[in-house]
């Protein structure tokens, strides 16, 4: 996960896939950078390289999206494919951020 | 007809590799609209295995994961097997926490038209593909 602040806003680009086996170093970085949720006004989620995505990976998202929240910033993802909109609107995301 | 068979140890890497080898296996048998409904069989393949290896196997190692794919007359059937110690047919009360876990991701591969049978640790699931458009 490759992090960019530029103008008040963080942006976080994916690497590889949102599954189980990935989840837990990107919950490790995503511990180093969360003071940083505090100086920016929005964190974007870039999930152009996502093609495969599990339970696991979606639980990754609203946790990301709670932390940012909780901070006062918003925060919506970007670049996701079609069926990866789809899923997220299925378990109603689109309720509470931007896809 | 069988179209993959396999058993590997409890890991969540083993998962992955196991999903992107029965959907190349999948792919080759040229099923109609199978690449309408290559992700949610993807989504549901690693639902039920991550199932599997974390709530059946409690990530044990040493145990092992079954998955069988089988097509017949234009319904793909998948069947997996864990060493745990299993879960009641849908009951409440019943291990709730686990129950409520597992049911989380059931609901979301039934939406995708997806029929689930859960029977102690076996998890049978199937897919008419005639529904898929």
């Amino acid at each position: 996960m490759i992090k960019t602040v530029e103008n008040d806003v963080m942006k976080l680009n994916l690497e590889d896939d949102l599954i189980a086996k990935n989840v837990k170093t990107l919950n490790m970085k995503l511990m180093d950078m969360m003071d940083e949720f505090d100086d920016v006004s929005e964190v974007v989620l870039d999930m152009a390289t996502v093609k495969n995505i599990d339970s696991v990976g979606v639980t990754f998202v609203i946790n990301l999206y709670k932390k940012v929240s909780d901070t006062g910033g918003n925060f919506r993802v970007v670049h996701s494919s079609e069926d990866i909109r789809q899923l997220f609107k299925l378990m109603k995301l689109e309720d509470f951020f931007d896809l | 007809m069988e179209i993959y068979d396999r058993i590997f140890y409890s890991g969540f890497a083993e998962v992955d590799e196991v999903v992107l080898e029965a959907i190349e296996a999948l792919k080759k048998l040229n099923i109609q609209a199978f690449e309408k409904a290559e992700f949610r069989i993807n989504f549901m393949l690693r639902e039920i295995l991550n199932n599997a290896v974390e709530h059946g196997n409690r990530f044990d190692r040493t145990k092992k994961v079954m998955l069988k794919i089988l097509y017949r007359d234009n319904v793909l059937i998948f069947k997996v097997k864990d060493e745990g110690a299993g879960i009641e047919p849908l009951r409440h009360g019943i291990h709730d926490f686990v129950l409520r876990e597992r049911n989380r991701g059931y609901e979301v591969i039934k939406s995708f038209d997806f029929d689930v049978m859960l029977d102690g640790s076996i998890v049978e699931v199937s897919l008419n593909m005639n529904k898929i458009r």
